[in-house]
Parts: C-alpha cells; sequence; structure tokens
C-alpha cells in the first residue's frame, strides 16, 4: 500500500549519494520513489544513468545540455598567448601558427573571449547531454545522459535540475557516486542527502571523504547501510563516533540481489520494505 | 651501422627523478620533472615540470611549457592524444624511447636508434 502524504509545507529534495560506487543508491532511490505518491526521481548520474531500467521503460527525450566554447577568428587573433595563458582547464594551445582548441577538456567558463585584447573569441554552443523524461503512473522521472565520448559531467546535472517539478511532495536525486563536483552539483540545493554506506573497509573509507564534503557544504544528511552484515562493524562505529544518525539498515541478503538482477527494486520485491521506506520519507521530512 | 646525428637540438625527456640517472618517467604530461639535454652544448638540466597538478589538460600545458623553452623534440614512452596533438603543432619530434635511463636513451638518440612518431 503506498501511504499518501500530503505535507503541510513545501516540497522536500532528497539526494542519494555514497562515496564508493555499488553501494546500493539506485537501489534506495527506485524503492524510496516508488513508496512514496506525489514525487519525482531524477537520475543524476548522467555517466550511467541506470534508474529508468527499473522505473520507466518509456522515456524521450525533451532537452539538451549544452556549453560554450570558444571560436577563434584566425585573421583577427594575434596569438599574443592571453587565453591559453588564462585557462585554467589548459584547453587552448598557443602554438605558433594558430591558437589550438581542445573542446573536450573546455568547461566553457568564457574568460578567454573576456581576456582577449582584439575580440577575437567569440563562443558557439556545444551539446555535451541530453534530458529525458517519463512517466509512469503516480512517478515523474527524468535523467540526464551525457554523450558518450564526453567528460564534463556537471552541467548535464545542471540543465537536469531545471526539470525539478515544484509541486511535487519529494524530489529524489540519484547522485553519481563519488565525492567530486558531480556529486556536490546533485546535492547542493537539496535539503537533505542520504548518504549509502557499505559496511567494509573500502566502503567506509570512502563515506569518510562525502562526509567530510557534506560538511563543508552544511548538508544535513543520515547514513543508509546497505549489504548489512558483510564486512565489520567499523562503519557502525565510525557513525556513531562521528554522531551520525544511521536510519536504516538493508541486509546483505542473496535473494534481494537475485530479484535485483531481475530487475525488480527492494519494495517491488519484498512489498514489506514500503512502510520503512515511506517512514523514512516522513523522518526525513521532519528533520528538515 | 646507424649514422650519427648532426642536428642541433634541445630534446626533453620526462623522468622519474631530479637526478641525470634517472629513468625515464612513463608518464609525460604528469611527468614530476624533465631533463633537457642540448645537443650543441651536451648540457644537462632537469626542471619541475609545472603541469603535474594540472586539474586537466596537464599534457597541453606541458608540451607548451617545453617549447617555451626552446624544445624541439621528446622522448617519451608514449604521449597522450591531446599532447600529441600540440606536439604536432609546434612541429616537436616525438621519439618513441623504451623504458631505460634517460642517459642511455640520449646515447640512443644520437646513434640515431630511437622510432620516430
Amino acid at each position: 500500500m503506498v501511504v499518501n502524504i500530503r505535507l503541510v509545507t513545501g516540497m522536500v529534495q532528497i539526494a542519494i549519494v555514497s562515496g564508493k560506487g555499488g553501494t546500493g543508491k539506485t537501489l534506495v532511490a527506485t524503492s524510496l520513489a516508488l513508496s512514496l505518491k506525489n514525487v519525482q526521481l531524477l537520475d543524476a548520474d548522467v555517466e550511467e544513468p541506470n534508474s529508468a531500467l527499473f522505473l520507466c521503460h518509456r522515456v524521450q527525450p525533451i532537452d539538451k545540455a549544452e556549453i560554450p566554447v570558444p571560436v577563434i577568428d584566425k585573421e583577427t587573433c594575434t596569438l599574443c598567448g592571453k587565453c591559453s595563458d588564462s585557462c585554467e582547464y589548459n584547453a587552448l594551445a598557443n602554438l605558433p601558427g594558430e591558437v589550438l582548441l581542445f573542446e573536450k577538456i573546455c568547461h566553457g567558463c568564457g574568460v578567454c573571449s573576456a581576456v582577449c585584447p582584439v575580440n577575437a573569441i567569440t563562443e558557439r554552443y556545444r551539446p555535451i547531454g541530453t534530458i529525458y523524461s517519463g512517466r509512469e503512473q503516480n512517478l515523474l522521472f527524468n535523467y540526464g545522459e551525457l554523450i558518450v565520448g564526453e567528460e564534463l559531467a556537471t552541467p548535464v546535472i545542471t540543465k537536469l535540475k531545471e526539470f525539478v517539478k515544484e509541486d511535487r511532495d519529494f524530489v529524489i536525486f540519484d547522485s553519481p557516486p563519488g565525492s567530486s563536483c558531480s556529486m556536490v552539483e546533485t546535492v547542493i540545493d537539496t535539503d537533505f542527502v542520504l548518504l549509502i554506506g557499505e559496511p567494509t573497509p573500502f566502503g567506509l573509507s570512502d563515506m569518510k571523504i562525502v562526509v567530510e564534503a557534506l560538511r563543508q557544504l552544511g548538508k544535513k544528511f543520515g547514513v543508509i547501510i546497505n549489504k548489512d552484515g558483510m564486512g565489520n562493524e567499523e562503519m557502525e562505529e565510525y557513525c556513531d563516533k562521528e554522531q551520525i544518525s544511521i536510519l536504516m539498515k538493508i541486509p546483505f541478503d542473496l535473494e534481494i540481489a537475485r530479484q535485483y538482477s531481475l530487475g525488480k527494486t527492494l519494495v517491488q520485491a519484498f512489498p514489506k520494505w514500503q512502510d520503512d521506506f515511506t517512514q523514512l520519507a516522513l523522518e526525513i521530512k521532519e528533520m528538515v | 651501422m646507424y649514422k650519427l646525428r648532426s642536428e642541433i637540438m634541445k630534446i626533453a625527456i620526462p623522468v622519474v627523478e631530479k637526478s641525470e640517472t634517472s629513468q625515464m618517467s612513463d608518464r609525460f604530461g604528469r611527468s614530476s620533472y624533465y631533463l633537457i639535454f642540448d645537443s650543441e652544448t651536451s648540457e644537462i638540466e632537469i626542471i619541475d615540470n609545472p603541469a603535474v597538478q594540472a586539474r586537466g589538460g596537464a599534457g597541453i600545458q606541458a608540451v607548451q611549457f617545453l617549447v617555451s623553452l626552446d624544445v624541439k623534440a621528446v622522448i617519451a614512452p608514449e604521449v597522450g592524444p591531446n599532447a600529441f596533438k600540440v606536439l604536432k603543432g609546434s612541429d616537436t619530434k616525438i621519439y618513441n624511447g623504451l623504458k631505460t635511463s634517460a642517459k642511455e636513451l640520449i646515447e640512443k638518440w644520437k646513434n640515431n636508434e630511437l622510432e620516430e612518431i
């Protein structure tokens, strides 16, 4: 049974993150989304979005993510080298005969056109990703996908965030793994972060880095331990010591993995979990 | 028999240590140091690579730096695609070197034993 929770105040945005990959972000994100009524799920893991495999098979492209890249007019350019010297990302090389642009390294910051003393640089927009949308009963679903061969995930996530529907009670982001720019871009505007941990030394080591990042960002967050029972107790001891709430534990269970591999989320395979996830959402709502 | 070279130029080799006896580094753009050999004076100089900590485009920055020092050739085990473009764009020669000491590579270069890419 899906519990209808009409909320007194506006929507709550929750980001689901992890340090290490493969800890269970998508498992939690999809199950949480399916346990709530007026919800939108956005898969921000744009390098390999996979929530659609579980939730929404009919999606369509609705927009594209683009970044500006410089166009250098060779007639006007004096090869002074100011643009390549100013480029923070080394996307421009000032060579004897021309300025060479490395498009895929360019972050689209625009500093080259600003510093060019002879106005030889204009900008054009280059597509690097696609935004998709779909709907499955009550669930609104979006994801971004980076074009194969592109390197910059963050602008695709920024674009994806434009599609957040303000009339939803809950907006859930499935974040890329790790603690780099793409994770930060995913969580920065959210109200609460769910940090999924795998209780192994590797899982804990990566979790600590994310905790540090979230604290610097001033984010409220809590932990879900997935595959509980494997590895050791160090993750719980760490959370205890750091006063981080463990909001849920999902056991290390072969049957969960087996069902998941067949395309069934946790709550679809084991409906008893639905109440737990609904309860979790309410707890988070209380905390923000 | 190989013919000895008559060209005069500065050659850069990525190296792992700040020493004339250093092994070649297996990374080009992010090598910590470059050994620069001047074939005119036979002088050897070892310099820090300013691009070693670059967030991206290390190879591009490193080659521009080497070109600014008047380096005309590099010896490397391999170079990345971006560094390759800048090397070609600046008419810098690339010699394929097996992983060994920089000193030995210079001897091989003098004896014309290195393959140009």
